[in-house]
């Protein structure tokens, strides 16, 4: 089962057109609509009608088809899109998603159940907008009222339907242009086309010359020609393509089917350079127009030429002769303009491409790799001793640097889309739940990975969704308390010291202490009588087992795995936080990691382990001096720094590495979760850049280590899970069952120990 | 065998392979007989046994050479091999001419 790789574009650029779509529709459905919002509609059921006819996705040509007409006959009347309209037009649009994504599934065959949801949505839609259907079901046309518009009359509604799609005609439709070395090569193009005719018969056929240059600057030896040529024949397709298979390298073929979709006749225009001109000949050649049909038309403007003095061009007449569906000419017309807009339009364009993301990551991956044998390069020539070998590992170096940073850029998008997207769930959810919600968006420009942003989306979904199940009151409770009616979700998103924040905050009741601490209790999460803080109540929701769906309602709180969420986030080495004033409201902060791949890091050895530390968390290193702990009259197991106290966690007795702790001891600050803690090492070993490789399952439930690194002299270094060890040196005893470190006061070693 | 290519004020008579290999030859021809300020470039191709893309472009550069010169074009006599090339690639409007019609 080979997917092919032009349908994957295809899927990719449905979905965002589709994503388009729900953006617009969601603004007309606030009642901000104006043309260039039908426009833009209009465009993406064209373009995604158009492609999917490409792939002969005929399920999606025909439903769009409907849709497509409808904005079509809105845009020329110039009638706004009413918040109903943009109702039922969402529900064709999630619709068109659907078809898209049984199609990305593989599932090609026609799913019967979809079919009639769509015929249902399509009924809606047509009685709604006051149009006649398209005619894609016949028996919606006697309910629909037509007072908005003149009814279409019922043969160009049915040609639409039944043949509007298709073009008439049994011919095979080849398009060829040929190399100007073919000739040189040896190759007879006539040849060709001679070869044909034995399995076949040329129903027509025109010479493309347009590529003929003048006398003087004529290469009588090069070729020039292309032809496009009507073929009849009971051959298949790569039959036709063998024709060709001595010049494959030095020709452009297209060939379609017999009966092939007008859109495909649209894409085949579109694609070919230079006949802009021969237009006519063209659209008879594709069998769009019978030569009739043409020759009417010429007639036509010559008549036109001589009463108006300028010939009008021939594409306006063919519609206005109603010989071709309007597409055709549009796609021609458009490349004519094409033309003319020259290259400019062109630089733009090809300014961004679309890249598989698993290339991407392989190339990241190299980089990794690079970076690991640029270090050990690096360490090699330091220990060599040559000053000129050293100078040119650092001149790599830091060019490896750059290339490592703009290959992660690759990947950087902004949480803009993924939040916009929320549009979407908050209409829904609020809908459900009978409440009114405002969604708010800041920070939409902030940037991070697109794994990030891709894994980090049902997270978030499970946030917002219980932000309005759960957190934001009904309307009237909410008048009760003198807020405005409508709720209010909030996505924020900001960097902040290496990581990126995202925060979901709404202003509903907020999470009920109470409530939570006797639930905790039952559960026999926490000890009866245990004094916790607010913020270690409210880090209660995210236990696993804490609640399930039916208690939390109960609770009128959260929870609805909320452990899920948690996991989701540790697992992309982020952390979430929760706050909540009674009331007011409730934050959720997820902190999450630039980039999943590589690490400025601080490599710290003890005894003859090294460890390394995310840069973007050391805050300072200084010297233990334990006189000065003892001075200041900090409990033990904390120094004071700068005037504040600060919890130790020393490496040592965590990992049981054994040894006796250097002379001089050094502390370095780090920073996670928004709190302090200095980590005590033997050795301060510098900046490195870590490539994180994971760690295998095995030790996936290892506390405080983020991942592993391979250090330039090839040894293995573990890299410290910081947000995970300043955590620790919080944990209350009577929830921690595993090393306590310096939050109670009690010297560390007897914890460890004991 | 090869290809003859005769000259004489404003007719050109081609005989034997149209090809490739009189493709220069053939571009010459057609540049001293324009340069020669003929009233009529005609080209006989009654001799001509074989005609190929080149010889096939190059007699339609010769049209249009002509008619952005004001020079009348024809094409006349065509053999049987020409015939059957024009009408394949539906072109034989060009080898309407009074010869010809006559001949058929």
């Amino acid at each position: 089962m080979n997917k092919d790789p032009a349908l994957d574009t295809f899927i990719a650029e449905c979905d965002e057109l589709l994503r388009d779509m729900e953006a617009v529709l969601l603004k007309c459905e606030q009642g901000e609509t104006d043309a260039e919002a039908i426009n833009e509609l209009f465009r993406a059921a064209h373009t995604i009608k158009g492609s999917s006819g490409l792939f002969g996705l005929n399920s999606i040509v025909a439903f769009t088809h409907v849709v497509e007409s409808t904005l079509d006959r809105i845009r020329s009347e110039g009638t706004a899109i009413s918040a109903a309209l943009a109702a039922v037009l969402l529900e064709c649009r999630d619709h068109i998603g659907a078809l898209v994504e049984a199609v990305a599934a593989g599932r090609t065959a026609e799913d019967p159940a979809l079919g009639k949801s769509g015929l249902g949505v399509l009924e809606r839609l047509t009685q709604l907008a006051g149009f006649p259907p398209a005619g894609a079901h016949a028996s919606a046309r006697s309910s629909a009222s037509a007072p908005l518009t003149e009814p279409v009359p019922a043969a160009e509604s049915a040609a639409q339907s039944d043949q509007g799609l298709r073009v008439q005609g049994d011919s095979w439709h080849v398009s060829v242009r040929f190399d100007p070395n073919v000739l040189k090569n040896g190759m007879d193009p006539l040849s060709f086309i001679r070869y044909l005719t034995t399995f076949g018969a040329i129903t027509g056929l025109t010479v493309v010359d347009d590529g003929l240059p003048e006398l003087d600057a004529f290469d009588p030896e090069a070729c020039y020609l292309g032809f496009e040529i009507g073929f009849k024949t009971d051959a298949n397709k790569s039959r036709i393509e063998s024709a060709f298979e001595f010049v494959r390298e030095d020709c452009t073929l297209r060939i379609l089917p017999p009966r092939s979709l007008v859109s495909d006749y649209v894409a085949l225009i579109r694609d070919l350079d230079g006949s802009q001109d021969r237009l006519g000949e063209l659209l008879v050649n594709c069998g769009t127009l019978t030569a009739n049909e043409l020759a009417g038309c010429l007639q036509l403007q010559d008549e036109r030429a001589s009463s108006e003095g300028s010939a009008p061009r021939l594409g306006e007449l063919l519609v206005d002769g109603k010989m071709v569906q309007p597409s055709v000419v549009a796609a021609a017309v458009e490349q004519q303009n094409d033309a003319r807009a020259s290259k400019e339009a062109k630089t733009t364009e090809s300014r961004s491409i679309r890249v598989d993301g698993d290339k991407l990551d392989r190339l990241i991956d190299l980089i990794g790799e690079l970076i690991i044998a640029g270090a050990a390069t690096g360490s090699q020539a330091r220990q060599a001793g040559l000053a000129r070998l050293n100078e040119s590992a650092l001149h790599l170096a830091s060019i490896v640097e750059e290339v490592r940073d703009q290959a992660l850029k690759l990947r950087i998008v902004q949480i803009g889309p993924t939040f916009t997207r929320f549009q979407r769930v908050v209409r829904d959810v609020a809908r459900e739940s009978g409440k009114e919600i405002n969604l708010e968006l800041g920070g939409t420009d902030t940037e991070l990975d697109k794994t990030l942003v891709e894994r980090i989306a049902d997270p978030l979904t499970h946030l917002v969704r219980n932000a309005i199940d759960h957190g934001i009151e009904k309307p009237d409770v909410r008048r009760e308390r003198g807020k405005p009616a409508a709720g209010t979700v909030r996505l924020n998103a900001y960097h902040d010291a290496g990581s990126v924040i995202i925060e979901v905050s709404d202003d509903g009741g907020g999470l009920d202490r109470d409530k939570i601490l006797q639930k905790a209790v039952q559960r026999k999460l926490v000890a009866e009588g245990e004094a916790l803080s607010d913020a270690q109540v409210y880090d209660l929701i995210f236990e696993p087992g804490f609640s399930t769906a039916s208690q939390v309602t109960s609770l009128s709180g959260r929870g609805v795995g909320m452990d899920v969420v948690k996991s989701n986030v540790t697992a992309l080495r982020g952390t979430v936080e929760v706050s909540s004033q009674p009331g007011e409201g409730t934050q959720v902060r997820l902190r999450l990691p630039l980039t999943l791949a590589i690490i400025d890091g601080f490599q710290v050895g003890i005894g003859n382990s090294s460890f390394v530390i995310p840069l973007d968390l050391v805050e300072e290193c200084v010297e233990l001096n334990l006189d000065a702990e003892q001075d200041t009259g900090a409990p033990a197991g904390h120094i004071t720094l700068h005037g504040a106290v600060l919890p130790l966690i020393r490496l040592r007795e965590m990992f049981e590495i054994g040894g006796k702790p250097g002379r001089r001891e050094s502390v370095v600050v780090v920073r996670g979760g928004g709190r302090r803690a200095g980590v005590v090492v033997d050795e301060l070993l510098g900046e490195l850049q870590a490539v994180i490789k994971p760690l295998s399952r095995l030790f996936r439930q290892l506390q405080g280590v983020a991942g592993s690194t391979i250090l330039g002299n090839g040894r293995v270094a573990l890299i410290l899970d910081v947000p995970g060890l300043v955590e620790r040196g919080r944990t209350l005893s009577g929830r921690a069952h595993d090393v306590r470190t310096a939050s109670r006061s009690m010297p560390i070693e007897s914890q460890v120990n004991g | 065998m090869g290809c003859e290519i005769e000259q004489l004020g404003g007719q050109i008579r081609v005989a034997g392979e149209m090809t490739i290999y009189a493709a220069a030859d053939l571009k010459a021809t057609l540049s001293a007989a324009i340069v020669a300020e003929a009233p009529a470039c005609v080209f006989d191709l009654s001799q001509v046994t074989e005609l190929d893309t080149c010889g096939l472009q190059f007699l339609l550069m010769a049209k249009t050479a002509c008619a952005a010169r004001g020079i009348e074009f024809g094409l006349i006599d065509a053999s049987d091999v020409v015939r059957e090339t024009f009408g394949l690639l539906h072109l034989g409007a060009l080898l309407q001419s009074p010869t010809m019609e006559s001949d058929a």
